[in-house]
């Protein structure tokens, strides 16, 4: 077995007097990519920069980090500075906030290159054309004087990638490289990464907190907890036959592709046919939005002549990933996005001109939960007045039956109902996102829009979400809309799915016709590109996808 | 409210501030005589702060000369913020008024401020009235833009989209949802408008634009201690001692009253 290549051993850090890493060991040896995972505030990314002495000034680290051998931890900045780029290479979760907006990406891979390597400015620009061609951006040779702001997200990512690579680095650390991307750029950013394993030989630190990206990419997996690894074992042991707890318990919480393929017994029997549309209670017809683009530019079409219903008491899926205007129209079916042209219906009032006094008792038909509840609770009321709020405009309670419908609310979602005069920055994000549901329900609505609703929260708070989704739902038997980019979370919930790219509505199915048998080439890219929390079938689905891609292009 | 108790700042600041308010709205109460009456002995010691000199007793129109310029003072800041923090919100809600409006608050945000008090209130004539709609008016742009920026920030924020889509109207989610999320720079701002304001009337008086005798103001006094410099300089003295003690205690005030009405704020830096 070869030498590891970097070696943390016993690895303490401090905020203040609180611990965020509590004695992490881990070993990577050359071309091995090990998967650090866990849910925020795990210790997974201060463990992963403290490799780089990146930490913020508050933080105190102890214990040893070794790269071949040689000590980082308590070394001189000279010492850091020369690893950074080139010995250890590093890529952010934002691109577009880790590339300097100011200059083109060439220049800044030439920057990187000359400060590590004294070398003329044309030979340095020579190396960053190879270099962006080498991790997969077409037409290098033109790409090299773009601005950031002028490439796609997956480019800029790649961008930031080949910045990473451009000194050779034995190491690699990328913290949460794909959280940010649509997944068929995920899936095409985690193709690169493991050809840069192979053929560099570079070892890959890989910080993320996706379950299925661990299985796409890694061979090894520290599953990180609180601060401590509590498991590390090779990524098929590890999926096969997970020996920790809390590891169980994560991989049970995390929304599996493919899962709900298998018939479910406790559904309903005919709960997959296409359910009567016959009185939607939200009806989308021919519409169109747009925004008003920059000066000289026109008009952004986000929305492009979109039909669909959703029937009563049906869960219709919308699923996108970002620019494909699933929020939007999400927003569209509120009001608070006007359509420009075609007709919304809600419980059969026709609304797309509506005035707002026309639209208040309409709104008292909808509920919506949004995407993070951090920011969707106004932080100056208490949770009690939030959930109360609805109910006031619609002059369903007030005082004292207000307040017993409020208790009565935060029973249902599972929220302690003495908590009513707390606020929201009191709660977890999990908790929140209870209140948020609270209030969304709290005028028993037709119609239920949830945009995003759990895209915010880690994994297993996820699940409880989407459990009391799903619970609430059937006792009150609202209609909703459930907008995701996330296919896994739209089986478990939906009962329909329409997919949307770029405005346009690209399939509409039930969910077994979409997720099993997809018809559109894009559909069946989205269904592909989906990473599956299990190696060995997501390294077949893999295989499966490059022949589809493949296909594609030689079509 | 316990933070606040807490906050020995708070505690200092805000008991100085009640106890010079108290003594000059209810100044009857702690002066037998009348800011008019000629008690004393023309530029003597005699009573509390001595006596001025046509022989009028200092501290009682001291304590007149604070009620009068906190009056103006906290009058103007009233009527800025009212009107700023209005046009402000409507022009931060409203798109399409904010051109109009925040135009107009800039027009008005170029004229030097004490040039044009000087000239209004020399059009309209000196009295404590006008110079409080003088200042208050200059003060309007200093509301105005805080509140457009911090609405035009706040309005993107889901928490407004969610109150939307409950049906809030435009009036209900400015005053429930939008104000209360900006109040924490306008509450500074008014704190720090009403010691300029304290400055500005004190500045009109002593040239003669505000309190005309023989009511008294901080500045009028000021002005009048001047020629009585040098026998007797606590006419002076005393009453710029109070103008900075005033607007200090208001500085302090307000600083320690942002940080303990934050909710986000766990314990006051």
């Amino acid at each position: 077995m070869t030498e590891p290549v970097l070696s943390l051993s016993d690895l303490r850090v401090d905020f203040g007097a609180t611990p965020a890493v509590r004695g992490v060991s881990f070993d990577v040896r050359p071309g091995e990519i090990l998967a650090l995972v866990g849910e925020s505030g795990s210790g997974k990314s201060v463990s992963a920069l403290s490799v780089l002495g990146l930490l913020p000034r508050t933080a105190r680290a102890r214990g040893s980090i070794r790269l071949a051998g040689d000590e980082l931890l308590g070394a001189g900045e000279a010492r850091l500075r020369a690893a950074r780029g080139a010995e250890v290479g590093m890529v952010f979760q934002e691109p577009m906030t880790a590339l300097n907006p100011v200059y083109p990406v060439g220049r800044q891979i030439a920057d990187a290159l000359r400060a590590h390597r004294p070398m003329p400015r044309a030979a340095a620009y020579e190396r960053a054309v190879a270099l962006l061609d080498q991790v997969g951006i077409p037409e290098p040779g033109r790409r090299v004087r773009a601005y950031p702001h002028e490439l796609s997200g997956g480019q800029r990512q790649r961008a930031m990638i080949a910045m990473a690579i451009c000194c050779d680095p034995k190491v690699l650390i990328a913290d949460e490289p794909t959280t940010a991307l649509d997944v068929t750029v995920q899936a095409g950013i985690l193709d690169l990464l493991r050809e840069l394993r192979e053929r560099l030989g570079t070892a890959i630190v890989f910080v993320t907190h996706d379950m299925g990206v661990v299985a796409d990419v890694a061979d090894r997996v520290a599953v990180m907890r609180a601060g401590e690894i509590v498991e590390q074992a090779p990524v098929t042991d590890l999926f096969a036959a997970p020996r920790d707890p809390y590891t169980r318990d994560l991989l049970a919480a995390v929304p599996h592709l493919g899962r709900a393929a298998e018939p479910d017994p406790t559904r309903p029997p005919g709960a997959d046919a296409p359910p009567s549309v016959e009185a939607p209670v939200l009806e989308l017809r021919d519409v169109t939005a747009e925004y008003p683009g920059r000066p000289g530019r026109g008009r952004h079409r986000a929305i492009d002549g979109v039909s669909l219903a959703v029937g009563p008491g049906e869960v219709l899926g919308l699923v996108g990933e970002s620019g494909s205007g699933k929020s939007t129209l999400g927003r569209i079916a509120v009001g608070l996005v006007r359509a420009a042209a075609g007709t919304v219906r809600v419980c059969g009032h026709d609304v797309t001109r509506a005035s707002r006094r026309e639209l208040r008792p309409v709104r008292r038909r909808i509920g919506v939960v949004f995407q993070d509840p951090g920011s969707s609770l106004n932080p100056r009321a208490t949770i009690g007045a939030a959930i109360a709020e609805p109910l006031h405009l619609a002059g369903l309670a007030r005082g004292r039956a207000a307040r017993a419908r409020v208790v009565e609310l935060l029973d249902a979602v599972g929220i302690p109902s003495a908590w009513s005069a707390r606020y929201p920055h009191e709660l977890s994000g999990g908790q929140r996102q209870r209140v948020g549901i609270a209030r969304a329900i709290a005028v028993r609505p037709d119609l239920l829009i949830a945009d995003e609703p759990t895209s915010a929260l880690d994994v297993s708070v996820q699940a409880t979400v989407l459990d009391l989704l799903t619970a609430l739902q059937r006792e009150l038997g609202f209609a909703c809309l459930f907008i995701t980019h996330d296919l896994a979370v739209v089986e478990m919930l939906a009962d329909r799915i329409t997919v949307l790219r770029a405005g346009r509505v690209v399939e509409t199915g039930t969910r077994t016709e979409i997720l099993g048998s997809p018809q559109d080439p894009y559909t069946r890219a989205l269904v592909a590109a989906a990473p599956v929390p299990d190696p060995e079938r997501q390294r077949h689905r893999r295989t499966e996808r490059h022949t589809l891609l493949a296909g594609r292009y030689a079509g | 409210m316990r933070a606040v108790l807490r906050n020995r700042r708070i505690l200092i600041a805000g008991g100085f501030l009640i106890l010079v308010v108290v003594l000059s709205v209810g100044w009857r109460l702690f002066t037998p005589y009348g800011y008019q009456d000629q008690v004393a002995v023309p530029l003597s010691g005699d009573g509390l702060l001595g006596g001025d000199d046509f022989g009028r007793d200092v501290f009682t129109r001291l304590l007149v000369g604070i009620r009068t310029s906190l009056l103006v003072a906290a009058g103007s800041v009233l009527l800025a913020a009212v009107a700023g923090v209005t046009l402000g919100m409507v022009a931060g809600y409203t798109r399409r008024a904010a051109t109009v409006i925040m135009r107009a608050v800039d027009v008005l945000l170029s004229f030097p401020a004490i040039i044009l008090a000087i000239a209004v209130v020399a059009v309209l004539g000196p009295s404590v009235r006008n110079v409080l709609l003088v200042i208050g008016v200059i003060y309007i742009p200093r509301f105005a833009r805080i509140a457009y920026g911090q609405t035009l920030t706040v309005t993107r924020s889901d928490y407004v989209a969610a109150a939307q889509a409950m049906g809030s109207g435009p009036v209900r989610t400015l005053t429930r949802v939008v104000l209360p999320n900006i109040g924490g720079p306008l509450l500074v701002q008014a704190a720090l408008s009403l010691s300029f304001a304290i400055q500005t009337e004190t500045g009109l008086s002593f040239l003669g634009l505000g309190a005309q005798p023989p009511l008294s103001s901080l500045g009028t006094m000021v002005a009048a201690g001047r020629d009585f410099l040098e026998v007797r300089p606590s006419l002076l003295v005393v009453p710029a001692l109070v103008v900075v003690a005033i607007v200090l205690a208001i500085h302090v005030l307000t600083d320690g009253l942002r940080d303990a009405l934050d909710p986000r704020q766990g314990s006051p830096s």
